[in-house]
């Protein structure tokens, strides 16, 4: 019964943290569900061995780890572009809040760049880009997280940052 | 999660309100506000009393052994509010005309009138709020007298009219002599 | 402003990078908004990385699909409360904000605490002499009212029925006895 509670608590609280970091890791819906199904499998196993305050860490190095994985057995390069727009669907449909046509279609490709730049961004940093400004994470959970120094930390969260401004320059100047 | 952080903040402030705050005797059902009448004196209060629950109490436990009659009368009570004051004669006929107002005012908040007595150049209006057939939740008098006293009382609280009725001996007042 | 263009050094642009994404420390806050106000190219960079900041900071989490919860080889466990649940999430506060939920519940329980010693010190605060002046006005309250009962009663029994009504009823009597006695005289 115990158990149950504290699995509960425990999915409720990180289920959204998993999945949206699947899907921005690996950018595709169908692999996400599958990292995230597994996360919480794992979850369940372990769920004696770890204290649940510091559940937080050991959730997101898990669903890390498991994304690394499906990356490695994969090309990056397939299905890239589509799987971007199915991807982020919902969200971007979420982020309107006008009835206006011209700021509806101004937000959308707003949206859209800043997604993109987001995906292009390498891996090793997009993922502590996404661990922080996305889930939330503080330094020192990404710290454990990733098993990273903070300092290191900070260092690739400023490179992601110029990265995602290159990146959104260089979009700018295409569309030019 | 917003809601849970709004739960908590209201906690929060709320647990700071709890402390220090004075007890609002005008929520209680045997209350009546007389500040639209106090406005007519034109005099310092003769008497003025204002009497709390807790004062009421510590009364009510120290009469008890001496006079039974007293502590059972205010021991049920949350509240005494006295004011007597002289009113000018070109005033005389606002305040009754203020009196018919308050008659009106109390019975349409379900007070009921018990006495209403007009004699001699004396009125006196007596109202109690009823809670059952037995119990009243409050009592209010307004009386101005031929010479230009006005006064007002309200008693909050379960309002005992039989022991308040033979009260009246203890209290060194003039004895009201009966015509035989 | 000055208009001469300011050597953005990558110390300095690390620091606009932070303040632009709203976590830097408050002397670089400070130093950023100083340089900003001063130099032209400073401020047009720091809006640059402010606009991008703020679209990141409007991406939020993707809602967890329910459905995913379904082929899980779990059992016993119901999924049905991992939607919406405020006990749940309440729990997992406390959980997961040890701190904050410690300071809260210290903090209501000292309200709670200070609010009852008021109480207690509210109701005996009186003095001797305050309790024997309250005793006075109590008797003279109770006094006025019992007074104006009295009062009552005595003008309904000697003015009313003794002579308003008493009166007239008299006189009808004796009206109707000499009608009577009239009567038996015929």
């Amino acid at each position: 019964m115990l158990k149950q509670k504290k699995y509960r608590v425990l999915v409720q609280q990180y289920k959204n943290k998993i999945y949206t970091y699947s899907l921005y890791m690996l950018r595709n819906r169908m692999d996400a569900d599958d990292v995230t199904q597994e996360v919480l499998i794992r979850i369940w196993q372990n769920i004696d061995k770890f204290n649940i305050l510091a559940a937080k860490t050991w959730i997101m190095k898990t669903t890390n780890n498991l994304c690394i994985d499906y990356l490695r057995k994969r090309s990056k390069k397939l299905n890239r572009d589509i799987e971007i727009d199915e991807v982020f669907e919902e969200s971007h449909s979420n982020s309107n809040h006008s009835d206006n046509p011209l700021i509806i279609t101004h937000n959308n490709i707003v949206f859209e760049r800043i997604k993109e730049s987001i995906e292009r961004l390498p891996d090793n940093l997009k993922s502590i880009f996404i661990l922080y400004e996305i889930n939330g994470l503080k330094y020192k959970e990404i710290s454990k997280s990733l098993d990273m120094p903070i300092n290191t930390i900070k260092v690739y969260l400023l490179r992601a940052r110029k990265k995602l401004q290159e990146e959104l320059k260089i979009y700018e100047h295409e569309t030019v | 999660m917003k809601t849970l952080k709004i739960f908590l903040i209201f906690f929060l402030f709320y647990g700071f309100q709890t402390p220090a705050q004075e007890k609002d005797y005008s929520k209680e059902p045997g209350y009546f506000d007389f500040s639209k009448i106090m406005s007519l004196k034109t005099s310092d209060d003769i008497t003025e009393i204002y009497l709390e629950e807790s004062m009421l109490k510590i009364l009510s436990g120290i009469s008890n052994e001496n006079d039974e009659d007293l502590s059972k009368a205010i021991g049920g009570l949350k509240l005494i509010r006295v004011n007597e004051f002289m009113i000018d004669n070109d005033q005389k006929s606002k305040y009754e005309f203020t009196m018919q107002s308050f008659d009106k005012d109390l019975q349409n908040q379900k007070w009921e009138r018990i006495i209403k007595s007009k004699s001699s150049g004396t009125h006196a209006n007596v109202y109690v709020k009823k809670v059952t057939d037995n119990k009243f939740a409050g009592l209010v008098v307004m009386a101005l007298d031929k010479e230009g006293k006005a006064t007002l009382v309200n008693i909050v609280g379960n309002v005992d009219l039989k022991t308040i009725g033979k009260l009246s001996k203890e209290f060194n007042l003039p004895d009201i002599k009966e015509k035989e | 402003m000055n208009t001469k263009p300011f050597e953005i050094t990558d110390e300095i642009l690390d620091k606009l990078i932070s303040t632009a994404y709203g976590d830097a420390g408050f002397l670089d806050k400070i130093y950023v908004k100083k340089l900003i106000r001063k130099h032209e190219n400073v401020r047009l960079l720091y809006e640059q990385y402010s606009a991008v900041a703020n679209e990141v900071h409007k991406v939020k989490e993707h809602e967890f699909p329910y459905q995913l919860t379904k082929p899980l080889p779990i059992r016993n466990v119901n999924y049905k409360e991992f939607k919406n649940s405020f006990w749940v999430d309440l729990l997992s506060i406390i959980i997961n904000r040890p701190l904050i939920s410690t300071v809260t519940a210290i903090v209501m329980i000292t309200a709670v605490t200070v609010s009852l010693i008021n109480i207690k010190q509210v109701e005996y605060k009186y003095t001797p002499i305050e309790i024997t002046t309250a005793d006075e006005q109590v008797r003279k309250a109770l006094g006025i009212v019992s007074k104006i009962f009295n009062e009552t009663k005595t003008t309904l029994r000697n003015e009313v029925l003794g002579e308003k009504v008493g009166t007239p009823i008299r006189e009808s009597i004796g009206i109707v006895n000499i009608i009577f006695n009239k009567g038996e005289q015929k």
